[in-house]
C-alpha cells in the first residue's frame, strides 16, 4: 500500500512540478521575434524578384521579348486563366505579411527608418500589383494573422493610389526627421543610405501620379515635388536609382547565369525568350546604342564570327504570338533558323541588376509633366535627351572588352544624339517619351506595360495567331478568386463578372 | 474448518446416495485443462456430474485441484467450448477442451494491457494470429495485414524496398497534421511506439507542415519508410486491432484512430529449453508494367536523328517517341558505332528494343532466418530471438538488411511481485533505396516512361560517358542546359540513398499483488531510434548537373512511465466487479539535423565540407508531453452483461493553457444473450451483443500556438528572417470524436457459422486545419478549428466451415468494411468552404456538400476536357480544357474493401487462399498522362501514319466558330493536348487481388517423435499473385510518394509479385 501512496505521490509531484508545463511548447528553433533589419534582405529580393520576373509575362504582352513561336504557344496567344498569373499574385501579395511585421517591429522598437523602409516596400510592392490587376486589397493585405481578417477585403484603385501616396508621404516625413545616428542595416537596396530610400519613396510618389493622371489632375502634386526639392528630394542621377544587384547564388536571377555554355557567348542560345522584333527594330531604326547590351548576336552569326572574324554579327528580333506553323512557315520564307533570333545580351545576365525604378523613368515622366504644363519647371526637350543619357548611364564600361562586356561608350552616345530623330518634338512628344519609358524598362515587364497601357505607344500589334487582344489586365491568381471578399467586390463594382485580360484597370485611359 | 464440513457434506452425500456403491475412496486430484493447441485455459469451472463434491475452477496457469473418487464424473465447463465429461481414473489428468470449436473464450488483450474474455468486451475488435503474419513474408508489417482485418485499409506506397505503407481503420477522422495522424495507434506489450513517417525529401509542395525542415523544396524523392513497419513478424505472437475510437479511449487521443496491439512471444508455457528456427526465402517480380508501344522511336513527328543528344541531330535532344516508325531504315542513333574520321554516328537499323525495363529490372530477393530460444518454468519464462533479413530489389543496386534482437523475459520475485521485460534492438538499412516521383528525374518508371524505344539497355551499362573522367553520364538525351534524360545504370550505381537506422523499443513492468483482489502494475517504456540518411547525386545528375550531397539525421525518443492499480471483487454469485486506475506521462521529443550541398566542388566526393556554393543546413527539436490520469470499472451482471465505463483527463504541452487539460469518457456493454435468455441450441450456440460510446479528445503537434520567424541563411550568406508563412493559432481547443457503434457477435449450426457485426458511426469536431488562405492573406495557412465531419459504416466478419471432418477442413473467413464520410460543415462563415489537402496535379480538397463535389473527405478535383452538348469543344483544331475551375473527378476512398480467404487442410497439408477486393474509388495515373503524351504507351498510337507523322481532324465542336472542328493538327499535338488533363487519367481502382495463396506441410507428429523435433513444417507462399482490374498500365492500390496521397499514382516502382519458401523447425 506504501508503494502505491509513493507512485501516485511521485506521479502527482511530477504533473504538479511542471510549473512550466507551458514552456515546453516554447518553438526553440524559431524566434518569436526578430531585429527589423533581419526582414530586410528577402523582402527587397523577392520584390525586385517580381520586377524580374515580370519580364516573361508583362514582358511578352509588351513585347519587349517574344518566344519562338510555338513554344508555350498557350500563352504565347493569351490562351490566359486566373492559373497562370499565380506565381505573379502569389508571391508579391504574400511579402505583404513580412512588410506588416517590419512596420511593426520598427514602431515597437522605435526604429523609424525600417517604419520608413516599411512603408515604402508595401507601396513598391502593391503599386506593381494595382497596376497589373487593378484593385487589390490595400489597407487589409498580408493581415491574415489577425482574428477576422482571414479574407482581405478590396479597394479600387483609385483608392488604393491615394492610400499608397499618404504612406509615401509618412515614410518622407519620418526619413526627413529621422535622427542622425539612425543607421540601416542589411540593406541591399540603397547600402544604408537612408537619404536615398527618401529620394526612392518622392520618385515613386511621380510614379503613380502619372500613372493615374489620364484620370486625375496630379499637376498641383507632381509640380510640389518636382519644384520642391528639399521637402522632396528625388533621384538627381543613374547611381541613385533604386536597382538591385543580385549578388549570390540562391536568389531569383540564379537560373539566369548558372550553366553558361562554353562558347564564349555568355549566352543561353537556347533559351526560349527571344528579343521582340519590335525592340530589335526600334533601337536599329534609331541608331541606339542599347541593341548590343539589350541582345545578344544571334547564335548564327556568333558561330560564323568566331570562325572568321569579318563575318558580321546579326541582331533580329523575334515576331510575336506566331504559332508553330506560322514559326516553321515563317523560317521557310526567309530562310531562317531558330538559331537566327537574338536572346537576352550577356550583361544583362552577368551583372544580375533588376531596376525596380530608374533615374531615366523619374525624368521621362519629369519631361511628360513639363510638356504636359503641369506646371514643372524645365525644359522638356532637354529632360527628356538627359533621361535618355541616364538610361544609357546604366551600361558604363566596365571590366573587360566591348566583346566580353559590352558598354555604351561617348562616341555612340555622342553619335546618337546627334541624330535629329532624338530631339524632342512638342507634336510627338507622348510617343516620343512613351518609347523611350518603353526602351528603358527592358526586362522590367511591369513597367514598360503599364507606360505602354497609360500611353498608347509603342505602337504595337498582337500576334497573328493570338486569341485575344494584347492583355490589358493581369487575372487574379485562381488562388485568390475564393476569396469571399473578391466575390462580393466583383459583385458590387463589377456585375459580378470576374474580370479578364481584356478588362481595362482603372487608370488606363 | 472447511474440511471438516466438506467431509461432513461428503458424508451426508454419501448417505443419501444410500451407500449403493462400495465406499470409493475420495481422493485429491490434479490436473490441467487446455485447448486443443495446448494452451492452458484459466477459469474453466469443474463440477461433479455423479456424486457429491465441492465445485472448483482452473488457476491461472489452468490447474485445477478437486477432490473426488474413481469412477466419479467430473464436468468441465467453459464457454465457447463443449461441455467435457471425464470419469475420474487415476491422476494428474491433462484435459483438452473442446478440439474443433471455435476459441469463445478467447482472452482479449485490451487497452493498458489489461487481458479480458472477449466475450465481456462491448466494442469491435479483431485478432490476427502471428503466425499468418510470419508466413507473409512481407518486410513491411503492414502489408501482412492487408485484407484481413474488415474496415482496415492498407495502402502499400510502391514495390520498393523498404516502401511505406499506409494503414486507416474506419476511414478518415483527422485532415490535419503529419500524414500519420491518421494511423492508428501501434502499442507492442502494453507500450505506445511510433509508426512516424518522416522523409527527408519533401513530398509535393501542398501540404505544409509547421515543424518539417522541408530541406529540399523539390518533388519528393526517397521513401524512407514508415517506422512500425520494422518490427519483426516472427517475434509477434498476435495482433489485436481495436477499432474505432470506442476501444481505445483509455489509450488516449493518439488511439483515436484505433489501435494495433502487437502481443510478442514470451516463451510461457514451453516446457525446457525450445529451439525454433525459421528460414524464408522469397523472390519478386513487378506485378504490372505499363503497355508501351514499340511501334515509333525517338523523335517528334516522324522525325529523328542523332548526333550529340543536344538538339544537334533532328530531335535528339526531346523526351518524346512521336518519331518515326522502327522499320529498320538507317538512321544515325544513340547506339550507333561512331565514325573515327568524322566522329559522326553511323547509321544504324532503326528497331524496336522491347522489353527495355523488364530487362533492367532484376529479380528481387529476400531472405530471413530467424532463431528463437526460449523456456519457461514456474518462476520465469523468456524468449531470445535474433532475425536476419536481407532483401535486393528489382533496381540492382538496391538493398535493405535487418537485423533484429528481442529478448521478452518475465520472472517471480516471489509471491506477489513479479517482473517482465521486453527489450527490442532493430538496426536495419540500405546502401541505395530507389527513389521515387513523378517530377523526380531519378525515377526509374520515369526513366522509362521517356525512354527512347529505340534504345538497347544494353547500350546504358556502361553508365560513364568515355573520356568525362566520370563526370557526364552516358545517356541517349544530354543537354547541360536543357533536356535530360537519366541514364537508369547511371542512376542505379551513382546516385545513392542510403540510411542506417538503430532502434530500441520495450518495457520493463513490475506487477505486485497488494491483495488477491488488488494488483498494481508499473511500468516504463520507451521507444527510440536514430536515422543516419544520406543522399547523394552525381555529376550530370538530371536534376543536379554539379551533383549533389545530403545528410539527415532523424531521432526520435517516446518514453512512457504509467501505473496501473487494479481491483476485483466478486460481490454474488451474480455480481462482479473490477476496477482500474492509473496515469500516464508521456514525453516525445525528436530532433532532425539536415545539411545539404547542393553542388559539389569537387566531382564525386561526398562530404558537405565538399560543397561549390553554401551549405543549406537546419535542425529542428521539438518535445511534446501528455500527463494523464484515468479510470475503469467494469460490472459483470450473471457473467452474461457487462458494463464498462473509462474516464480519462490529459493535459498536453501542445496546447494553449487555457485549453491544455480535456476529459474523455467512454461506456460500453456487452451482453451474452444466448446466455443470458437460455437461446443457445444446436443452431444457435452464441450470441453476444453489443454496444459502446466514446467521446475523445485530440491534441496536435507542438509549437503550433505562438508566432514566429523563420530564420535562414539568405542573401549572400547573411542571417535573414520572414514571418512563418504558416501562422499558428494561441486560441486552438483540441479536436473532439464522438463515435458509437454497436453490433453482435454469433455462433450458429455447432459453430461452423459465426458472424460477427458492427454498425459505428464517428463525428469529429473542432477539426485542426491549417486553412489554406488567399494569398492576399500574407499567410499560406492559418491553424484554425473549424467543420465538423462524421464517418460511418459497417464491418462483417463471417467465418464458415462447410466442411469439419478428421482429416478434411475447408474454412472460409471473409471480412467486409464499408466506409461512408461527410464533410457537413466547414467555415463558411469565415468564407471557408474548400480546404486543400494535397495536390500535385490532380488536389485532393475537402469540400462540404454545396459545393461541386460529394462532400465528402478524399473529393479528388482536376481539370478536364470541355464538352459542349455531348461535342468536344476545340479551339484551333485542340481539344480544350478547363484548368480555371476544377472539376470533380471522383473520391479516393473505395465504396467498400473485402477480403476471403479460403483455408483447407488435409492431414498434414494445408492450403489457403486470400483475396482481396476493392470496389469503386478512383485512381489518378500520372504515369498514362505523361506516357501518352511522350508517345510512349499504346494509347498514343492512334492515327500515327506509317512513318510516325500525319495529321488529325478531331471530331468535335469549334469553339470559335461554333461549327464542327474541321482544323488539321499534328496526331502528336492533338493526342498531347487530348490527355493532358487530369479528369482522363482518372480511373475506377476497383481491384481484386490474389493476395496469397499458401501451401504447407506439417510433418506428423509420429514422424516428428522419431527425431526429437516438435514441430516441423513447410511452407510455399505467393504474395499478389494475381490482379484483375481496368486501370491501365499501373495496379490501382499504389499509392503516390511514401503513401500519404492515397489515389493518386506518380511513377512509383510497381507493386510485387513474390513467391517463397519457408521452413519452420522447433525442438
Amino acid at each position: 500500500m506504501k508503494k502505491i501512496l509513493i507512485i501516485a505521490g511521485l506521479s502527482f509531484s511530477m504533473m504538479t512540478s511542471c510549473s512550466k508545463f507551458e514552456e515546453i511548447n516554447v518553438n526553440p528553433n524559431n524566434p518569436a521575434t526578430v531585429p527589423a533589419e533581419m526582414l530586410l534582405p528577402p523582402l527587397i529580393s523577392s520584390a525586385a524578384g517580381s520586377v524580374s520576373g515580370s519580364g516573361n509575362r508583362a514582358g511578352q504582352f509588351v513585347q519587349h521579348l517574344a518566344w519562338l513561336g510555338g513554344t508555350s504557344e498557350e500563352d504565347g496567344r493569351y490562351n490566359l486563366t486566373g492559373a497562370s498569373f499565380r506565381e505573379e499574385w502569389n508571391g508579391p501579395m504574400r511579402l505583404i505579411k513580412d512588410v506588416n511585421q517590419l512596420k511593426q517591429i520598427a514602431q515597437q522598437s522605435s526604429q523609424t527608418q525600417y517604419e520608413a523602409i516599411g512603408h515604402i516596400m508595401k507601396v513598391y510592392i502593391l503599386s506593381l500589383m494595382s497596376d497589373a490587376f487593378g484593385d487589390i486589397p490595400y489597407n487589409e493585405a498580408g493581415m491574415g494573422n489577425v482574428q477576422g481578417y482571414e479574407f482581405a477585403h478590396y479597394q479600387s484603385q483609385q483608392e488604393v493610389y491615394q492610400l499608397m501616396l499618404a504612406d509615401l508621404e509618412t515614410a518622407n516625413q519620418l526619413l526627413k526627421a529621422l535622427p542622425p545616428a539612425a543607421t540601416i542595416n542589411r540593406d541591399i537596396l540603397f547600402n544604408g543610405d537612408a537619404t536615398l530610400w527618401r529620394k526612392f519613396a518622392n520618385s515613386l510618389k511621380i510614379r503613380i501620379l502619372m500613372r493615374q493622371s489620364a484620370k486625375v489632375n496630379v499637376a498641383e502634386q507632381v509640380a510640389a515635388i518636382f519644384n520642391n526639392p528639399a521637402e522632396y528630394p528625388v533621384f538627381t542621377k543613374a547611381s541613385e536609382q533604386a536597382a538591385l544587384v543580385y549578388n549570390n547564388s540562391i536568389d531569383f536571377y540564379y537560373w539566369f547565369i548558372r550553366n553558361l555554355p562554353a562558347d564564349g557567348s555568355g549566352v543561353d542560345f537556347g533559351a526560349n525568350s527571344r528579343v521582340s522584333d519590335v525592340m530589335v527594330d526600334m533601337l536599329k531604326a534609331k541608331n541606339d546604342p542599347r541593341l548590343y547590351i539589350y541582345a545578344a548576336p544571334t547564335r548564327n552569326s556568333f558561330l560564323a564570327n568566331r570562325v572568321n572574324p569579318a563575318t558580321p554579327l546579326e541582331y533580329r528580333g523575334q515576331r510575336a504570338g506566331l504559332s508553330t506553323a506560322e514559326q516553321v512557315a515563317q523560317d521557310a520564307s526567309t530562310g531562317l533558323n531558330k538559331d537566327d533570333y537574338s536572346v537576352i545580351g550577356r550583361r544583362f545576365r552577368a551583372e544580375n541588376r533588376a531596376f525596380l525604378m530608374t533615374y531615366a523613368e523619374l525624368l521621362l515622366l519629369k519631361a511628360e509633366a513639363i510638356h504636359r504644363n503641369m506646371g514643372v519647371s524645365g525644359d522638356a526637350a532637354t529632360v527628356f535627351q538627359e533621361a535618355i543619357r541616364a538610361s544609357f548611364d546604366k551600361w558604363p564600361a566596365g571590366a573587360g572588352n566591348i566583346a566580353s562586356a559590352p558598354f555604351i561608350s561617348a562616341e555612340q552616345q555622342t553619335a546618337y544624339f546627334n541624330q535629329p530623330s532624338t530631339i524632342l518634338h512638342p507634336s510627338t512628344a507622348i510617343q516620343q517619351i512613351a518609347e523611350q519609358l518603353w526602351i528603358d524598362s527592358y526586362l522590367n515587364g511591369f513597367e514598360g506595360w503599364a507606360g505602354w497601357r497609360r500611353l498608347g505607344y509603342p505602337v504595337l500589334k498582337a500576334g497573328p495567331s493570338v486569341l485575344a487582344p494584347i492583355p490589358v489586365r493581369y487575372v487574379y491568381s485562381d488562388n485568390e478568386q475564393n476569396n469571399p471578399n473578391l466575390v462580393e467586390w466583383i459583385n458590387q463594382t463589377m456585375d459580378g463578372k470576374m474580370p479578364t485580360h481584356d478588362t481595362k484597370v482603372w487608370f488606363q485611359p | 474448518m472447511r474440511r471438516i464440513i466438506s467431509l461432513i457434506a461428503l458424508f451426508f452425500a454419501m448417505c443419501s446416495l444410500g451407500m449403493q456403491t462400495a465406499l470409493a475412496q475420495v481422493k485429491v486430484i490434479t490436473g490441467t485443462v487446455t485447448d486443443q493447441h495446448g494452451e492452458k485455459i484459466p477459469g474453466v469451472s469443474i463440477s461433479h456430474k455423479t456424486g457429491p463434491g465441492k465445485p472448483t475452477t482452473t488457476n491461472g496457469e489452468g490447474k485445477f485441484t478437486i477432490e473426488a473418487s474413481d469412477g466419479q464424473v467430473l464436468l468441465f465447463r467453459y464457454i465457447g467450448y463443449k461441455t467435457f465429461e471425464w470419469t475420474v481414473t487415476g491422476n494428474n489428468p491433462v484435459i483438452k477442451l473442446g478440439s474443433s470449436e471455435k476459441e469463445l473464450n478467447e482472452v482479449v488483450v485490451t487497452a493498458l494491457g489489461i487481458t479480458r474474455e472477449a466475450k465481456s468486451i462491448g466494442f469491435s475488435v479483431q485478432k490476427v494470429d502471428g503466425k499468418l503474419l510470419q508466413e507473409s513474408h512481407e518486410t513491411n508489417l503492414l502489408n501482412t495485414l492487408n485484407g484481413r482485418v474488415a474496415g482496415v485499409q492498407i495502402t502499400s506506397a510502391s514495390g520498393n524496398i523498404g516502401a511505406s505503407s499506409n494503414i486507416q481503420i474506419r476511414g478518415q477522422n483527422f485532415v490535419s497534421g503529419y500524414n500519420y495522424n491518421n494511423s492508428p495507434l501501434f502499442v507492442v506489450d502494453g507500450v505506445p511506439i511510433s509508426n512516424n513517417n518522416e522523409q527527408s525529401t519533401r513530398a509535393f509542395t501542398g501540404r505544409q507542415d509547421f515543424n518539417n525542415p522541408n530541406f529540399t523544396a523539390n518533388e519528393g524523392e526517397v521513401d524512407y519508410g514508415n517506422a512500425a513497419a520494422e518490427i519483426n513478424p516472427n517475434d509477434i505472437d498476435k495482433i489485436t486491432v481495436l477499432k474505432g475510437p470506442n476501444a481505445a479511449a483509455l489509450y488516449g487521443s493518439r488511439a483515436a484512430n484505433g489501435v494495433v496491439l502487437i502481443t510478442t512471444k514470451s516463451g510461457k508455457g514451453t516446457k525446457g529449453l525450445g529451439v525454433s528456427i525459421n528460414s524464408q526465402a522469397s523472390f519478386e517480380s513487378p506485378l504490372k508494367l505499363p503497355d508501351y508501344q514499340y511501334v515509333y522511336g525517338q523523335g517528334r513527328d516522324g522525325q529523328y536523328s542523332y548526333r550529340d543528344g543536344m538538339g544537334g541531330g533532328v530531335n535528339d535532344n526531346i523526351l518524346e517517341n512521336w518519331g518515326p516508325a522502327m522499320n529498320g531504315q538507317l538512321i544515325p542513333q544513340f547506339d550507333s558505332p561512331i565514325d573515327p574520321g568524322t566522329g559522326a554516328r553511323i547509321a544504324t537499323p532503326f528497331v524496336a528494343q522491347p522489353n527495355q525495363l523488364k530487362d533492367f529490372f532484376q529479380t528481387g530477393q529476400t531472405y530471413t532466418n530467424n532463431v528463437a530460444l526460449q523456456g519457461s518454468n514456474d518462476k520465469l519464462n523468456f524468449r531470445f530471438s535474433y532475425s536476419n533479413l536481407n532483401q535486393k530489389g528489382i533496381v540492382e543496386n538496391t538493398d535493405m538488411k535487418r537485423n533484429a534482437i528481442s529478448l521478452n523475459s518475465g520472472y517471480a520475485i516471489d509471491k506477489k511481485l513479479r517482473v517482465d521485460v521486453n527489450f527490442n534492438y532493430v538496426n536495419s538499412g540500405s546502401d541505395n533505396r530507389a527513389s521515387y516521383g513523378a517530377k523526380n528525374d531519378d525515377a526509374i518508371m520515369r526513366i522509362f516512361l521517356f525512354m527512347p524505344r529505340n534504345v538497347s539497355v544494353n547500350s546504358l551499362r556502361d553508365y560513364w560517358k568515355s573520356g568525362t573522367g566520370n563526370q557526364v553520364q552516358n545517356t541517349p538525351i544530354y543537354n547541360p542546359n536543357g533536356a535530360r534524360l537519366n541514364n537508369p545504370f547511371f542512376v542505379a550505381h551513382e546516385n545513392l540513398n542510403g540510411n542506417n537506422r538503430d532502434r530500441v523499443y520495450g518495457n520493463v513492468k513490475f506487477t505486485y499483488d497488494i491483495l488477491d483482489n488488488l494488483k498494481l502494475t508499473v511500468r516504463s517504456g520507451r521507444d527510440f531510434y536514430n536515422d543516419k540518411r544520406t543522399m547523394r547525386h552525381a555529376m550530370s545528375s538530371a536534376q543536379y548537373v554539379n551533383g549533389y550531397y545530403q545528410e539527415d539525421d532523424v531521432y526520435f525518443l517516446e518514453t512512457n512511465h504509467d501505473f496501473l492499480l487494479s481491483y476485483d471483487k466478486q460481490f454474488s454469485n451474480d455480481i462482479s466487479f473490477s476496477a482500474s486506475a492509473g496515469g500516464n506521462l508521456l514525453t516525445q521529443k525528436s530532433k532532425r539535423l539536415g545539411a545539404i550541398a547542393s553542388q559539389l566542388a569537387i566531382p564525386n566526393v561526398y562530404n558537405l565540407t565538399n560543397n561549390a556554393v553554401p551549405i543549406m543546413a537546419g535542425n529542428i527539436y521539438q518535445e511534446k508531453r501528455i500527463n494523464s490520469l484515468y479510470g475503469t470499472a467494469q460490472i459483470g451482471y450473471k457473467n452474461t452483461v457487462f458494463l464498462d465505463l473509462t474516464g480519462r483527463n490529459d493535459w498536453s504541452s501542445a496546447l494553449p493553457k487555457k485549453n491544455n487539460s480535456y476529459f474523455y469518457p467512454s461506456a460500453s456493454l456487452s451482453v451474452v444473450a444466448s446466455e443470458l435468455f437460455k437461446l443457445e441450441s444446436d443452431a444457435l450456440n452464441f450470441l453476444k451483443l453489443r454496444t459502446s460510446f466514446s467521446s475523445v479528445r485530440r491534441d496536435l503537434e507542438p509549437y503550433q500556438t505562438m508566432a514566429n520567424f523563420q530564420v535562414s541563411q539568405g542573401w549572400g550568406g547573411n542571417t535573414v528572417a520572414v514571418h512563418n508563412n504558416n501562422y499558428p493559432n494561441s486560441d486552438i481547443r483540441p479536436e473532439k470524436v464522438v463515435s458509437y457503434e454497436f453490433g453482435f457477435d454469433t455462433r450458429l449450426l455447432d459453430n461452423r457459422i459465426n458472424l460477427d457485426f458492427t454498425y459505428y458511426k464517428s463525428t469529429t469536431t473542432d477539426l485542426i486545419i491549417p486553412v489554406t488562405l488567399n494569398p492576399s492573406a500574407g499567410y499560406d495557412t492559418k491553424l484554425m478549428n473549424v467543420g465538423k465531419m462524421t464517418n460511418h459504416g459497417f464491418e462483417v466478419m463471417l467465418g464458415v466451415t462447410p466442411i469439419r471432418t478428421k482429416h478434411f477442413n475447408w474454412e472460409v473467413v471473409g471480412n467486409f468494411g464499408l466506409n461512408r464520410n461527410k464533410v457537413l460543415s466547414m467555415s463558411e462563415d469565415n468564407g471557408i468552404s474548400r480546404i486543400r489537402q494535397l495536390e500535385r496535379w490532380a488536389s485532393l480538397e475537402m469540400r462540404t456538400e454545396n459545393t461541386k463535389g460529394d462532400g465528402s473527405f478524399g473529393s479528388l478535383y482536376g481539370d478536364y476536357l470541355i464538352y459542349r452538348s455531348g461535342a468536344l469543344t476545340h479551339r484551333n483544331g485542340l481539344p480544350q480544357e478547363e484548368n480555371g475551375d476544377w472539376g470533380y473527378l471522383g473520391n479516393v476512398r473505395p465504396d467498400y474493401t473485402m477480403g476471403i480467404t479460403n483455408n483447407l487442410r488435409y492431414k498434414q497439408f494445408s492450403l489457403s487462399a486470400l483475396l482481396s477486393i476493392q470496389k469503386g474509388g478512383v485512381v489518378h495515373s500520372r504515369t498514362y498522362i505523361d506516357g501518352i503524351n511522350a508517345g510512349s504507351l499504346k494509347e498514343s498510337l492512334v492515327n500515327r501514319d506509317a512513318n510516325g507523322a500525319g495529321n488529325m481532324i478531331g471530331e468535335g465542336v469549334d469553339i470559335d466558330r461554333n461549327a464542327p472542328n474541321n482544323t488539321e493538327v499534328t496526331v502528336r499535338n492533338y493526342w498531347r493536348a487530348f490527355y493532358n488533363n487530369d479528369a482522363i487519367a482518372t480511373f475506377d481502382a476497383s481491384y481484386v487481388k490474389l493476395r496469397e495463396l499458401k501451401l504447407s506441410y506439417a510433418l506428423a507428429p509420429s514422424l516428428l517423435e522419431k527425431i526429437a523435433v516438435k514441430t516441423a513444417s513447410v511452407s510455399f507462399v505467393g504474395r499478389n499473385l494475381f490482379l484483375w482490374s481496368d486501370v491501365p498500365n499501373i495496379d490501382p492500390e499504389v499509392s503516390a510518394y511514401d503513401g500519404q496521397f492515397q489515389g493518386v499514382e506518380a511513377m512509383s516502382l510497381p507493386s510485387l509479385r513474390s513467391l517463397g519458401v519457408s521452413l519452420n523447425v522447433t525442438f
